[in-house]
């Protein structure tokens, strides 16, 4: 079986996805559309990237496997700032600095996707997935599950991308119709 | 008379409040803003641009008896009532299913494709 989970957050794809971003900034050419729409050019030094995860495990995973990377733990070139609620309000205010050389990699659950945005963001990578709380049915019991988000958060998440657009997600064009629903069904269960 | 101005961002949905200060006559004044276009990619974009390989049967891959056979056999009651077997093997449906990916490079397709099936199923 070779057929793609797209609930399973692959970090490598990611990993892979902001390298390939990265030598078309290097080659000096401008990122063209995967499927030949043609890209505007935007490079990766103009801005920084968002990319949304459901989770602080998760966060903390990438943050992990980019800052060891080769190419993406150089610290004078890459900032990797992780944002959630645990997290620090200082520490989350870098993520509104802007950068002088180099480029800001924002790790961030669903409390970047409305209300606060991220003045120079140019690439939004969206995994699809939050967590939010649901009732169990069966125990009566308020539970912490990952499910994949609303469309109209991923809308919202799509207009996180200040200026010159681009926006990846990690799932696949039918799924967003199919698999998505149309709003949340949580409400106020920002993590 | 008071004047009252309500300030609301552009998500509102301005008709509901509308309906609600019905009878105040309320006015609507919109300040158009400007948006950016956004250009989506999806998976099947990622998984093609970045060349980017998933090995079979591995933790990212779906692991359920989904056409785990190469071959799937099913009945067609032909006109007149007679049964017809037909077969399929699992390599000409990638192809059927996969009209909509036609401009995708075949290892692509053989990651996305076969998932349209199993959500309609």
């Amino acid at each position: 079986m070779e057929i793609v989970d797209e609930k399973k957050i692959n970090f490598d794809l990611i990993e892979d996805l902001l390298i390939m971003l990265l030598n078309k900034r290097q080659m000096n050419t401008s990122i063209v559309a995967p499927n030949g729409d043609g890209g505007m050019d935007t490079r990766m030094d103009d801005g920084s990237v968002l990319i949304f995860l459901p989770g602080i495990g998760e966060i903390r995973a990438l943050y992990q496997r980019l800052s060891t990377s080769k190419i993406l733990g150089n610290k004078d070139q890459f900032n990797i700032i992780s944002m959630h609620s645990s997290i620090s309000s200082k520490e989350q205010k870098r993520a509104f600095v802007p950068q002088k050389m180099g480029c800001k990699i924002i790790l961030a659950t669903n409390i970047c996707e409305a209300s606060l945005t991220i003045p120079d963001c140019v690439v939004v990578i969206d995994t699809g997935l939050e967590r939010s709380i649901k009732q169990n049915n069966r125990t009566s019991t308020p539970t912490l599950v990952t499910d994949w988000c609303s469309k109209a958060s991923a809308k919202q998440r799509a207009g996180r991308v200040s200026f010159k657009y681009m926006f990846y997600t990690l799932f696949m064009h039918h799924s967003h119709n199919l698999k998505l629903i149309g709003w949340s069904r949580a409400f106020g269960s920002m993590l | 008379m008071d004047l009252k101005v309500i300030l609301m961002s552009a998500t509102i949905d301005t008709k509901l409040f509308l309906n609600f200060f019905d009878g105040f006559r309320v006015q609507l004044l919109q300040i158009p803003g400007r948006t950016f276009p956004v250009n989506n990619y999806y998976l099947e974009d990622v998984l093609e641009a970045t060349g980017h390989v998933i090995e079979e049967n591995s933790y990212f891959t779906l692991n359920g008896n989904y056409y785990t056979e190469n071959e799937s056999s099913l009945w067609v009651t032909t006109k007149g009532g007679g049964r017809e077997r037909a077969i399929m093997d699992s390599s000409s449906r990638i192809f059927e299913m996969s009209g909509m990916y036609s401009d995708y490079s075949l290892s692509t397709r053989r990651y996305v494709a076969l998932n349209i099936d199993n959500h309609l199923s």
